[in-house]
């Protein structure tokens, strides 16, 4: 609180008492739940010069739980009359809350700032839309990606022009999944690499998982209906894929059983040749959860897009923007907005892009000197030309499970991929009902 | 003039609170919410029994209630009660003071938090050389051992199990000890073996808290899966998936909670089933002898 009395009820004069809830998981996203403390502070300053003698109080909780353990941590707050005003999370909390009526539509607000609005990189707005409506405003963006180390590629003989090149022949469909899937399967034949150790991937369900049914040209969405889609090929595609890497020794059996730490540590200490679904912020997490330099990183560990399945096909990427919205229950939905408005202001989207291996969602902090001489950053900007978002669908997170445990059902050989693909269907049609088209 | 409360009723209150409160409430919400198709946002309405059916069109709900059995059967009769069993006679063998000191270590899982004692699981079983299993296996010349993965079984049984042979093991302890021990000293006179000795006169004595213990488990497992949440999350692919965790699955994580309650429902059948069965079974009716002593008021 900077000056005022704190009410709960909206008020031309005095303070508004204000609650935020963000999430990093990880640690290094802080800046998530500091933007939105110098937001309201700047707010207020700014509020004073005005002359306004309106004022924000806000309280922000950061989480570092999982992103489900909030969702339902948000569904019961709602439910239960006790949510925040400002909620900042996935893009996809857009789909499941304003279906259901629980967030303040933000178009008015936004239209009266076309500057602002106007800023940010336009496809952003598209992920936090819902039904023709605007429900958040962008907080951060991010892009799932392939992370292959490159000191092993040296010792399979690659030299190191071929070693640089690999990201341009992703892009241009030249190196595919099957590719990779044999490059790793050699690694471990001729021993570079201990057995089960070519790829690795992450454990959980989540949006990631699409990515190869892009890769492999499914879609996810019918646009016409809305409703999600099964792409049968595709899917039977993925399994493939993830069938042969268990079968052919380069990835292991139990992969999905593996703890994160066990993970990262496999891949980051040089043990493991690709870790198939990183993300953006992986960077900096594994930089100070390992300690490794700068030169370091560089040196040993290469990005590149999730390559496609189909040769002289683009290769794929997946966003999760993050983004904060207001509930409909605010006390002040306008203060609550612009709140979020100063949050990103461009030094402080600059400020977390930098501090946490995320990107930029305005395109005025895009030209920042500090943003654009990080090569990183840079690199990963490249690859949001691949990007595809999540479809803001109330029941995708029931069909990313399903689609979850077929694939470990495959990598574990309880099923084939054929019966597995039996399984997505069968069982996406029961859970899902009209939500789901099969095609 | 008000009527005034009996002693008897005044001493039922707290008891007959609590059962409303936690055991009845629960259960009618319970009931009311099966008969709808309430999702995460938590609209109520009615679709009669649609709910009910609708595990019987779905492709898993086989498959969990075949996991429950095995869950629950491997559980009990393994650890539960046949570990426990072994515990306490083994250690009411031995001088008091070392059983004493055994039956303490057996009891430290219970009072460790469960996220404690399922991240210690995984620090002995990591699939890679981070493992301690797997770090001795490896010493001794073997390769890396995926037991979550190749046995989940093994690894839920033993987990749940460490914890739960401890009640067991409390219970049968006091029991054995309970034995008169001109009994046991008859039975030594007339030269019995220690495994004759068990077998004619621990057991038999011991046969109405087995039963209890048996009971009581066995509701205890089917509703348990706090465990098997930690430690494989059902997996791998359904394979230690139980009726408890499929519950917790739609209603929490899916927020399916109409279905969900309709699948509590069915659990709540299938324990009280179970417990009819092991009342015929067992004669439990028999076996409640009438109070020796009454009180006129």
């Amino acid at each position: 609180m900077v000056a005022g009395a704190c009410t709960s009820a909206p008020e031309e004069t005095g303070g508004v008492r204000l609650t935020a809830w963000t999430i990093g998981p990880e640690p290094s996203s802080y800046t998530r739940k500091s933007n939105l403390v110098e937001g309201a502070a700047r707010l207020n300053r700014g509020l004073a010069a005005a002359g306004s003698a309106r004022r924000v109080d806000l309280s922000v909780d950061f989480a570092t739980t999982s992103n489900d353990a909030y969702a339902r941590k948000l569904v019961f707050a709602f439910a239960s009359g006790n949510a925040p005003d400002i909620v900042c999370g996935g893009h996809e909390l857009v789909g499941q809350f304003a279906a259901v009526g629980r967030l303040a539509p933000l178009d008015r607000l936004l239209a009266a700032r076309p500057a602002f609005t106007g800023d940010f990189f336009p496809v952003l707005w598209d992920a936090v839309r819902h039904g023709g409506r605007i429900y958040g405003v962008p907080q951060d963006n991010e892009v799932r990606l392939t992370y292959v180390r490159r000191d092993l590629l040296r010792r399979m003989g690659w030299t190191e022009a071929a070693v640089r090149e690999l990201p341009d022949r992703v892009a241009a469909g030249a190196f595919t999944l099957d590719d990779l899937a044999a490059l790793a399967e050699q690694a471990v034949a001729r021993g570079v690499l201990r057995p089960a150790s070519g790829i690795w991937h992450r454990t959980r369900s989540g949006f990631d998982w699409f990515a190869f049914l892009i890769a492999y040209g499914g879609r996810l969405q019918d646009p016409v209906s809305g409703r999600l889609v099964v792409p049968r090929r595709a899917t039977l595609d993925t399994l493939r894929l993830f069938d042969r890497l268990t079968d052919r020794g380069a990835t292991p059996a139990g992969m999905m059983s593996y703890p994160d730490r066990t993970v990262y540590a496999g891949f980051v200490n040089g043990n493991v040749l690709a870790y198939l679904t990183g993300g953006s912020w992986h960077k900096l997490e594994w930089q100070g959860a390992f300690d490794i330099s700068e030169a370091e990183f560089d040196a040993e560990i290469g990005t590149i897009a999730i390559p496609s399945g189909r040769r002289g096909q683009p290769p794929v990427s997946v966003s999760h923007p993050f983004a904060c919205m207001v509930s409909a229950s605010a006390p002040d939905v306008e203060l609550a907005f612009r709140v979020i408005e100063r949050s990103i202001d461009p030094d402080l989207d600059v400020a977390h892009a930098l501090g946490s291996s995320h990107l930029v969602v305005r395109q005025s902090s895009g030209e920042s000197p500090a943003y654009r001489r990080d090569p990183f950053l840079r690199r990963m900007i490249q690859l949001l030309r691949f990007t595809h978002f999540a479809p803001n669908h109330t029941a995708l997170i029931r069909l990313q499970r399903i689609l979850y445990d077929a694939i470990r059902g495959v990598e574990v050989g309880v099923l084939s991929p054929e019966e597995a693909l039996a399984f997505v269907e069968a069982v996406a049609q029961a859970r899902l009902g009209d939500d789901v088209v099969v095609e | 003039m008000r009527p005034r409360l009996r002693t008897w009723q005044l001493l039922l209150l707290p008891a007959g609170i609590l059962i409303a409160l936690f055991y009845l409430l629960p259960a009618v919400v319970n009931l009311v919410l099966a008969f709808s198709d309430m999702d995460y946002a938590f609209d109520y309405r009615f679709v009669g029994g649609e709910s009910l059916v609708r595990p019987l069109a779905d492709p898993m709900f086989g498959r969990i209630l075949r996991n429950t059995a095995v869950y629950v059967v491997a559980t009990l009769t393994l650890m539960n009660v046949g570990f426990a069993l072994l515990l306490a006679l083994l250690t009411t063998e031995v001088p008091d003071r070392i059983g004493g000191a055994f039956r303490v270590l057996w009891l430290l899982p219970r009072s460790t938090p469960s996220v404690v004692y399922v991240l210690m699981w995984f620090f002995l079983l990591d699939p890679t050389d981070y493992g301690l299993v797997n770090r001795v296996v490896g010493a001794a010349g073997g390769s890396s051992y995926d037991m979550l993965t190749s046995h989940p079984w093994v690894v839920v049984v033993l987990l749940n199990g460490c914890v739960g042979a401890s009640m067991g093991m409390v219970v049968f302890t006091a029991a054995i000890k309970s034995i008169p021990p001109p009994l046991l000293l008859a039975a030594r006179a007339d030269g019995a073996s220690a495994w004759q000795r068990i077998r004619y006169v621990t057991l038999p004595a011991i046969a109405w808290p087995v039963m209890f213990v048996t009971v009581y488990q066995t509701l205890s497992l089917l509703t348990s899966y706090e465990y098997i949440l930690l430690a494989t999350d059902g997996g791998p692919f359904y394979q230690t998936e139980v009726l408890s965790l499929y519950v917790f699955h739609n209603a929490i994580a899916d927020f399916e909670l109409g279905y969900g309650a309709a699948l509590s429902l069915g659990l709540m059948a299938i324990g009280t089933v179970v417990a009819l069965v092991y009342w015929r079974v067992f004669g439990l009716g028999a076996r409640s002898a009438p109070p020796r002593i009454e009180v006129d008021e």
